[in-house]
């Protein structure tokens, strides 16, 4: 077994397949340029780890919050039946879902426009008790992270199958989420998505409004790939 | 030992450069490839078994990111039709139908090449076109030589198939 050689110095390969190997190059070493852009942007990303990982670790943050927060709320439900104003307005609502846990302050409001001034609802604010409301409160971003993340997810499988419903995925999603997080990865998929339907024009007017809202983004360069414009410049 | 990605930066960057092209990205996705598979050993990098060898992890991550840009390319056929042509040695000028004749090679070449799985690809590039001994190939991806020699061989058969087929319907008279 040890005695193999490449085919085009053994010579015994069919003659069609050593004339294409004949034309193959090799694979070519790293350009010194290239390579100090790398590292350059490598370290710009490690100094803003948010920026270079948001899209790796937002579903871990967020499926840790809501779950944080759905312990929560079944750990600090019992205490809101018993002391809230209107226990019955947070026990009909589920446990996992942040609007429930928020329906509490409405109700401190609603108890102070009844008496028509503040006091009255500084007074059932105070009443309300602090722990939960504290430990209630961050899920309603990481909420709204996951069913981002999850519009994308779908959108992007969709990509590669059916660029129209992908495309109509996107769409939902910018009615939906129409200032999300995640709105310049949306809008980079859906120029891919118009660009896989053929429809450039719209494309390319798309991609012009994404670099208004947000010139000189992470996403500039690939934008820039989608479209064929060219090799991105030395940055 | 900490380990720093700078430094893997320095390192590495070569090795992930070549396995990336090894791999079949296209020259034009290939800076966007290298700064993919350093973000996720960026990522991973705690996760890194000591014991390993990184150069066979850092091909790993190599192996995802390609096949997350087949996967693309796949949709997007224009970009690979733009490797076939340009190579810098030469003047198509100078001899025209010749010049047709090679880009014609090298594009059946990267056709056949395509239809590789991706590791056999690799151990197929490494071995028939940058000549690197199996020896060699087995000590880069930490596998044994007889691995080597079994994906070389599978590979050589697949190769051989794919051509055979893009020669077919010339044979029969028809174009491509």
């Amino acid at each position: 077994m040890t005695d193999i050689r490449p085919w085009l110095e053994a010579g015994d390969a069919p003659a069609p397949l050593r004339d294409l190997l004949r034309e193959a190059q090799a694979s070519q070493p790293l350009d010194a340029r290239i390579r100090a852009r790398s590292r350059r942007r490598l370290l710009a990303m490690s100094a803003l780890p948010a920026a270079a990982g948001v899209l790796f670790w937002i579903k871990n943050i967020a499926l840790g919050a809501v779950l944080g927060s759905a312990v929560s709320v079944v750990i600090y439900a019992p205490s809101l039946r018993h002391s809230a104003v209107k226990p019955d307005v947070t026990a009909r609502q589920p446990a996992a879902r942040t609007t429930g846990v928020h329906r509490r302050f409405p109700v401190a409001r609603d108890a102070g426009a009844d008496d028509g001034g503040t006091l009255a609802a500084t007074i059932s604010s105070a009443a309300a008790p602090m722990r939960p409301s504290t430990a209630a409160l961050p899920p309603a971003e990481p909420s709204q992270l996951v069913r981002e993340t999850q519009f994308l997810e779908k959108a992007r499988t969709l990509l590669g199958q059916d660029a129209q419903l992908a495309l109509r995925s996107l769409d939902a999603h910018r009615r939906e989420f129409p200032h999300g997080a995640l709105k310049l990865e949306r809008e980079l998929m859906a120029v891919d998505a118009l660009l896989k339907l053929g429809r450039r024009q719209e494309a390319q007017l798309r991609a012009s409004q994404m670099r208004e809202q947000a010139p000189g983004s992470i996403y500039e360069k690939r934008l820039s790939r989608l479209l064929g414009e060219g090799p991105a410049q030395e940055q | 030992m900490t380990l720093d990605v700078g430094q893997l930066h320095d390192q590495y960057a070569d090795f992930v450069w070549r396995s990336l092209q090894r791999l079949g990205v296209p020259k034009g996705n290939l800076e966007d490839a290298l700064q993919d598979v350093f973000i996720v050993v960026q990522r991973r990098l705690g996760s890194f078994e000591p014991t390993a060898k990184m150069s066979t992890w850092l091909f790993g991550i190599c192996l995802r990111v390609a096949a997350a840009h087949r996967r693309r390319a796949y949709h997007r056929r224009e970009e690979q039709v733009s490797e076939y042509g340009d190579r810098p040695d030469e003047n198509p000028l100078a001899n025209p139908e010749q010049a047709a004749i090679r880009q014609e090679a090298r594009r059946r070449l990267q056709l056949g090449l395509e239809a590789l799985e991706l590791d056999r690809r690799a151990v197929f590039v490494m071995f028939e076109i940058d000549r690197i001994p199996a020896t060699a190939i087995a000590e880069m991806l930490d596998i044994p030589v007889g691995t080597v020699y079994s994906r070389l061989h599978r590979a050589r058969a697949d190769f051989n198939e794919a051509i055979a087929r893009l020669e077919r319907p010339l044979k029969m008279g028809g174009t491509q």
